[in-house]
Order: structure tokens, then sequence, then C-alpha cells
């Protein structure tokens, strides 16, 4: 595996891809597994939903009780849309940290760039090993789904959940892409990790309480939470539009890693 | 003969911190290049800057003929490079980092590797953060000659290896001298540099004091020799000597700091009973204090 700068950020990420993947696929298969039950006592938990403030529902990630007790809506609020969109965006913003700023961190750059291969090929390969296994990742929810799916009767679309989790992946891809481009700007790892993680907490819960408090709803429309909320891939199928948005935005945030770490000293 | 490394006007400012100031040199082709001066002297600096992991804030490096910024690859691909402060991929085997950077080069490295191996006695199959600091310079030493690259650009190369190591680091030296290799290496310990190249260079705090060749310095190095009589001996008797400095004398021990050789002083000594003889080498900066006197008349 160790024949790229590619092959090498997979082969040093092999055992946490495992982790993260079985973590996943874990939280899916419980809130597949408890689905039937909440179906059974629908409502009861709608007048408990119903209880709680309105706030409460926008950060699992739907706008009223009955979207949440649906199939979508229900794994929407456990996975795509709330816990599993912010693990696989903690993986992609690792990995984006990890491709320049913890590189030079590590104050192996270096060595590294001593070889012949240029700065624009070294962050090339380090995205493509973040989508590589985000995807991977992102996959195996989604292949959980399908094999759950007729085993507890969600009556999901294959096509849908297929759907819903590719724009997981990338969601998670703009916060990776995001710390990418941080790192290739600044190269310090800390200062990479705080910004990244920060504005993907800041967007998060901006989504969460644009619901609640009016002047939000502007900045809640840049969060990319927002956006894959907005079009519930899971229930309706892929946004075209979305999705279009998400991949400008990864590729604008690549590029500018890209020209960041052409332009600049490194850390040695 | 042809240049393997030419800087003009080299200069690399952090801010408005002088890394280095206006450096003019040329390298030729087939020598091996001394790059002498004290810690923080902008060694680094300007290895960082040829091989452009840094951007001079102006000046040029020209490398084999090739632009140190247009041609970086190209350049990449004829250099081997050992960092000076040497950080490697702890989670990796010495045999797994060797074979990702032969990888990274395209090049089939096995025989070559296995030779050095053998000849600077390197265990590979173990994890390298578990190597010695001496070990993680041997791994660095391999990886720096394993594509017998046309240039070596090695910062502070002997760093934390044994004497018996050392040897055999400069055997290979040689080797790749007698094939018409360059070697440009740093360091901050004169003895080495006057043992192993052909022509240094003096830097200190971002300036070239000096390019000479390698005799050429030692006639100019200021060395000291301490000697402890028998019986007090007078200064006046070494002050005779054109080629002493200064002369120390504190009860029956006396300080001599001289320049070229050590011989006519040792002669001169030798007239009365020498009780211990101690001489003080290796200090660069009392070495060159002459040519630091030149530069801005402060002596650090």
């Amino acid at each position: 595996m160790l024949h790229s700068v590619y092959g090498e950020t997979i082969w040093s990420r092999r055992n946490s891809l495992a982790l993260y993947v079985i973590g996943l696929g874990l939280l899916v298969g419980i809130t597949v597994g408890v689905y039937p039950s909440v179906r059974q006592d629908s409502e009861a938990f709608a007048q408990l939903l119903e209880s709680m403030p309105r706030g409460m529902l926008s950060f699992l990630g739907a706008s009223d009780v009955s979207e949440l007790l649906s199939p979508s809506g229900f794994i929407n609020s456990r996975v795509n849309g709330s816990v599993g969109a912010v693990v696989l965006a903690i993986l992609a913003i690792s990995m984006g940290t990890a491709a320049i700023a913890g590189e030079e961190d590590r104050r192996t750059m270096d060595l590294l760039l001593s070889t012949p291969i240029s700065r624009r090929r070294v962050v090339l390969e380090r995205f493509a090993a973040m989508v590589t296994l985000v995807g991977v990742t992102a996959a195996a929810v989604a292949l959980v789904m399908i094999v759950a799916n007729p085993m507890v009767d969600l009556e999901l679309s294959v096509a849908n959940i297929v759907a819903s989790n590719f724009e997981l992946a990338l969601l998670a891809l703009v916060f990776g892409s995001f710390a990418l481009a941080v790192g290739g700007l600044t190269g310090t790892r800390g200062l990479t990790i705080g910004i990244a993680a920060g504005v993907t907490v800041a967007t998060f819960f901006i989504n969460g309480l644009a619901q609640l408090v009016d002047w939000l709803e502007g900045p809640q429309k840049l969060t990319p939470f927002y956006w894959l909320q907005r079009s519930d891939p899971l229930g309706t199928g892929l946004s075209i539009e979305d999705t279009l948005i998400m991949v400008v935005v990864i590729a604008a945030f690549l590029a500018i890693a890209v020209w960041g770490f052409e332009r600049r000293d490194i850390s040695v | 003969m042809a240049a393997a490394i030419i800087l003009e006007g080299l200069t690399k400012y952090y801010g408005s911190t002088l890394g280095i100031e206006d450096l003019d040199l040329e390298v030729h082709e087939g020598e091996i290049f001394g790059f002498l001066g004290p810690n923080g002297a902008g060694k680094s600096t300007t290895i960082s800057a040829i091989l452009d992991f840094i951007r001079p804030t102006s000046g040029t490096a020209t490398v084999l003929g090739l632009d140190s910024r247009r041609d970086v690859v190209a350049i990449h691909r004829l250099v081997g490079y050992l960092p000076g402060e040497l950080a490697m991929y702890g989670r990796m085997t010495g045999r797994e980092l060797l074979g990702y950077l032969a990888s990274l080069r395209n090049v089939n490295a096995k025989a070559e590797i296995a030779s050095l191996v053998a000849r600077l006695d390197l265990d590979l199959d173990r994890k390298i953060h578990t190597y010695s600091s001496g070990n993680r310079q041997k791994l660095g030493l391999v990886q720096a000659f394993m594509h017998r690259p046309r240039l070596l650009i090695l910062d502070e190369p002997t760093g934390g290896l044994d004497p018996i190591v050392q040897r055999e680091f400069y055997s290979l030296l040689d080797e790749a001298k007698a094939e018409g290799r360059t070697v440009f290496l740093s360091s901050h310990i004169l003895p080495e540099v006057e043992r192993i190249t052909d022509r240094a260079a003096i830097i200190r705090k971002g300036q070239l004091m000096v390019v000479a060749e390698i005799n050429e310095l030692k006639q100019q190095a200021q060395r000291r020799v301490e000697f402890t009589f028998a019986e007090p001996v007078e200064p006046e008797v070494f002050l005779s000597l054109s080629t002493v400095r200064e002369v120390d004398v504190v009860a029956r021990t006396v300080m001599v700091t001289f320049a070229g050789s050590v011989d006519p002083v040792l002669k001169l000594a030798a007239r009365y009973e020498v009780e211990t003889i101690v001489s003080h080498d290796g200090d660069l900066e009392s070495a060159f204090l002459a040519y630091y006197h030149e530069g801005d008349g402060d002596a650090a």
C-alpha cells in the first residue's frame, strides 16, 4: 500500500477506518432496530415529542413530529441529519487536517517534498484518499440500511438510501475540504483543527437554532446541514441542486488548499 | 567544471527577522563542499531555499542547471536530502519508509538499500518510533543515498552517529566523490569539515563570511592549545612566534591562541618541561573569531 501518497494516507488510517465503519454501522443498526417499537407506540412518542420545545426537533433534523416518526425522519434524526453526519464530518476534518498541517506539525513535510512529488500532487492525493475513506464509510452506512430495510419494513427506496448517504458523504467532505484549505493556508495543525471543528459545530447549531431564533434564518441557509435537511434525500431522493452546491464548495476549498500550500513556506 | 549549486543574492527574511542575506555561492560538480556555521547561522534556511521548502525574499538558487522555483520536481529527482531535524514516520518500520520513499522516487533501490544497511549496521524491521537517534540518523542517510543522486544535500549529517559509523559515512562520501557526484553538507563542527571537504563556506548571522579551499581555512583558523608546565613560563616566550595571536597565563598553565600549524608552538613548548597538553580544536566560534570580527565587530 505504501506506493504513493494516496496509499500511505489510507494505510495510516487503516485501523481508525475500521472503528468508524463499525461505530456508524452500529448506530444505524440500533436506530433501525428500535424503529419497529417506535412505530408501534407512535402515539405515545408523538405526545412525548409534542411536549418538547420545537427547537429540539430541529436539532433532530425534523420540522414537525409526524416527520420525525416516519422511517426517513426517524433515521435522519439519529443518523444522517445528526450524529452520523457529525461523526463522518469528524473523520473528514481529521483527514483534511492531517493532509498538510498534520504532516508539517510532525516535521516530515520536508522529507516528503524532497522526493519528486509536487506540492499540488500531495494535496490532490491526500484529498483523493479523504474522498475514498469518507465514501467507504458512507457506503457501509448505506449497506446496513439497505440490508435492514426489508427486515423491519421501513419501505425506503434503495435509490433514496444511496442518494441520502451520497449527500451525507458530500456534507462530510465539505467540512473535510474546508480543513484541508485552512491547513493549506496556515500549515498549523492546532489552528486548523480549531477553526474546522469550530465552524462545523457553529453551523450545526445555527441550523438547529434557526427554528427558534428568527435572525438565524439567513445564516442557516449557508450551513451545509441545512442543505441536507431541506431536501430530505432519504424521503424524496437526490437533490441535484444541493449536490451541485456541495460539489462546487468542495472544489473551491480544494483549489484554495492547493493555492495556499503552493505559495507559502513550509515548516521544516 | 559545471556548477552543482549557484546562489545569487539569495536572501530570506521571516517578517522583519533576517534568515540569510545576499548569499552568493558556487558549488562545483564533483566536490565535497562544507557549509560551516554555528547553530542558528542560517544553514538550514539556505538548504530549505535551495530545495524550495521556503521561498527566498529575493535572489535565486540554481541546482544542476535548473531553477529552484520552476524546476523543483526535476531537481528533487536528482537530489538526495538528509533533513537537519530528522523527523520520521514513526508508525512505519524502517523498511516500509524506505520502500515508500523509493516508490515516490519511482526507483528500485533494493540492492543499494541492502548494501547501505549492511555498511551502516541498521535493523530495518523495527518501527521507527523505537529507533535510537543514531539509528534514525542512519535511516536518514540510507534514504538520502539509496537512489545514487547526483547531488547530496546533507544537513548536519553526523549528529548522533558513533565514531565507527561516522567513518563508514566518510567512506560513502569519498565513494560518491569518486563517482563524480557532488556533496553539499552543513556542519557546526570544524574538524569534521576539515577532514571530509574540499572547500567550505562559513556563514554567520545569515551572512557568508568566507568561501575558501579547506587548506586555506586551516591556515587561517585560530586554534588554542593549553600547556601545563612543571615551572611557570613567561608569555613572551610564545608571543615571539608570528603565528601566535594571544597568550594567557594562569600560574603554570599557558593558553596559546595561534593560526596555522601547531608545529612551531609545540616545538617551542618542548623546550620546557610539559606536564599536560589540551587541544581546543572543535570550537567554531573561537576558531573563526577573526572572520567574525571582520563581519560586524561582534564576536557573539
